[in-house]
């Protein structure tokens, strides 16, 4: 069984999760925010019943343990935090080290550990001390020693390293070669703190993902966040409904009569959260689109099924919102006759082969949510996923 | 500072060395960087003390980076200055504690305002923990980090000015104004002159033959700056000194030359 990372859109990619056993690469370019991600990890095998080893660079196993708490009830007795740096007084879980020890210590300390506590994941964290205070090819063998050992044990690893404190930055040719890499970035967007992850190919693996923005739910873990999901459509098309039926919390700004600007919706699913912005279809709202459009992620494109004269509408509004902004094409009213056929629409629409076409009743509250989770995949995954 | 000026055994009334820190501060553009340098015991914490007490009476959040001192000693100083630090931590200041991990394994949870990094050679955790406590306020910050140069003890001088550069640059661009103090003399005159380049504005104080303080706003990246010894007494500058130092910005290019 693959050991999941219990996020279920990228589990899901990853046909369960990551093999067993395998490496992978937490990384980024300066600093990020990785490390949720790796206590997600963690968090997902405890709630398993696996057992899991959290190895801190730092020496500060206490604070590292109090971070799990964030992730609700979690079978504690099942985690080993090991200090591998210099600790501070004797009251570590483990107090291995009272300073930097060097590096055939640390494997040495390690492989006691798998061979005691026979943990089925483990982390580093982090790497970075190790490698401003080694020479290039002290730390390139360490880590080499270090993922065999992990590899010999069955483990599923993960190492969190920061690429400006490599040399020159870049990454070390072994790091290179873990089964998988997720690459990091964190930065401050109009005052709000935006992370983001994606998977890159490396070592036998050829997936890849988009950057993936994420957030850290109290008492949940990880949540894949998409911002701005657009939900557009022409006139008449069922844009309002769409993202009623399809909101935890919809809202609407509203004036005496009819929509006065847009609606509005926060969805969820597995592992995910997204803010459902819809358009408005009414041409003296126009204004509104282009900025309603700004640093969309994704797509709904919502038509009429019943109404082929509208199919124009529809093409304009697209190529507005742009082609490369992933897209799922909902046909609303699909139930009701007189239809249009998928090949239809697709034809009508002039669409690319990659783009997904879901047949949905917005009053019903058919097909919608399969509409979304498909184009969350598309958010995550790209084309391929379609 | 009236009590430092005290047990100086100097006369006066004691006051909190007003009028010190900001005439200088308040030159300051919204989004820059900053060097506070100066040797131990010249007052760079009372300097950074004072700015805070003016940054919240006028609204203005700060962010506390606490690598010599323990956001006990801030709440210390909160409470001597008249305000109760519950209402203070987590609204117009974050506290990032690098101290108490470093000290102490005891009490290093999280808490409201205060975020805890695990060791002071996490760099990326007191990045990521700067980032986070500005977030948590309406832009422009001021980040205050007290001080620079301990973390040498624990980081290696390229990885620490790498960390230096990428957390100047984003603070500025990003958030508002850092504002770093570093104890003068103490590390590599090398490593001092890095620092001093990857900033915007270096302030400098020092002691004088006299043992009396002074300070200087030494140069600013893009501005004029005449640069002058200022004295700092006690009841503030010496008379007839409105500001500290003259600072204009470039009327025109040619004006530089």
């Amino acid at each position: 069984m693959k050991a999941a990372i219990g996020l279920e859109a990228l589990d899901r990619g990853l046909d369960g999760g990551l093999q067993r056993p395998s490496s992978f690469l937490l990384s980024s370019e300066v600093m990020a925010e990785k490390r949720s991600f790796a206590e997600q990890f963690i968090a997902t095998g405890l709630r398993a019943g696996e057992t899991c080893l959290y190895l801190d660079l730092y020496g500060s196993p206490r604070l590292a343990r109090h971070k799990f708490a964030r992730f609700g009830d979690l079978p504690l007795e099942h985690l080993v935090v090991a200090s591998l740096g210099p600790s501070s007084d004797g009251s570590f879980d483990e107090a291995l080290s009272k300073s930097v020890p060097g590096t055939a210590e640390i494997l040495e300390r390690v492989e006691a550990l798998l061979v005691d506590r026979q943990p089925t994941r483990v982390i580093l964290d982090s790497l970075d001390l190790l490698a401003e205070e080694l020479p290039k090819p002290a730390f390139d063998a360490f880590l080499r020693d270090f993922t065999d050992l992990l590899k010999t044990s069955g483990a599923v690893a993960g190492l969190l390293f920061v690429e400006s404190s490599y040399g020159n930055g870049g990454t070390p040719e072994v790091l290179e070669r873990s089964e998988y890499r997720f690459e990091f970035r964190s930065a401050l967007r109009e005052g709000a703190l935006i992370h983001k992850l994606r998977l890159s190919p490396s070592g036998q693996n050829r997936l890849a993902t988009r950057w993936i923005p994420f957030v850290f739910r109290e008492g949940r873990g990880l949540v894949l966040h998409f911002p701005r999901v657009l939900v557009a459509g022409p006139s008449g098309s069922g844009v309002s409904t769409v993202v009623r039926k399809l909101s935890q919390s919809p809202s609407r700004a509203e004036r005496r009569q009819g929509p006065a600007a847009f609606d509005y919706g926060h969805a969820e699913g597995a592992g995910w959260e997204a803010e459902l912005v819809g358009t408005p279809g009414k041409k003296r709202f126009a204004f509104l689109l282009p900025v309603l459009m700004r640093g969309t992620q994704g797509l709904l494109l919502v038509i009429d099924s019943t109404r082929p004269g509208k199919l124009d509408d529809t093409i304009a509004l697209r190529e507005m919102v742009g082609k490369k902004v992933p897209t799922v094409v909902v046909a609303n009213k699909a139930d009701l006759e007189g239809a249009m056929t998928m090949v239809q629409i697709r034809e009508g629409l002039d669409l690319e082969d990659e783009i997904p076409i879901a047949e949905a009743s917005a009053s019903k509250g058919h097909g919608l949510q399969e509409a979304l989770e498909q184009l969350i995949d598309v958010m995550i995954w790209g084309w391929a996923a379609a | 500072m009236g009590k430092i000026g005290e047990q100086r055994g100097r006369e006066g009334p004691p006051v909190r060395g007003d009028h010190v820190a900001l005439p200088l501060l308040n030159q300051l553009p919204e989004f820059c960087s900053v060097l506070l340098s100066g040797p131990p015991g010249v007052g760079k914490f009372e300097f950074l003390m004072e700015a805070l007490d003016r940054y919240l009476e006028d609204g203005q959040p700060v962010v506390f980076v606490c690598i010599d001192v323990g956001p006990g000693e801030l709440q210390a100083h909160l409470r001597r200055s008249g305000r109760d630090p519950t209402l203070v931590l987590g609204r117009g200041l974050s506290v990032v504690d690098g101290f108490t991990a470093a000290v102490s394994d005891e009490g290093i949870e999280d808490r409201e305002g205060v975020r805890v990094v695990s060791s002071l050679s996490n760099l990326e955790g007191l990045g990521m923990a700067i980032t986070e406590g500005a977030a948590n306020h309406n832009r422009p910050v001021k980040v205050f980090v007290y001080t620079i140069s301990t973390l040498f003890l624990h980081n290696s001088a390229p990885s620490l000015s790498k960390f230096f550069q990428i957390v100047s640059a984003r603070v500025k661009t990003q958030m508002g104004t850092i504002l770093y103090a570093s104890q003068a003399g103490v590390t590599e005159e090398r490593q001092d002159n890095l620092l001093r380049s990857l900033v915007d504005g270096v302030i400098d104080m020092r002691f004088n033959a006299s043992l009396g303080r002074e300070v200087m706003l030494h140069h600013l990246r893009g501005y004029r700056i005449v640069p002058e010894w200022i004295p700092i007494r006690e009841d503030g500058y010496r008379a007839g000194h409105a500001a500290p130092a003259t600072v204009s910005r470039y009327a025109s290019k040619g004006e530089n030359a």
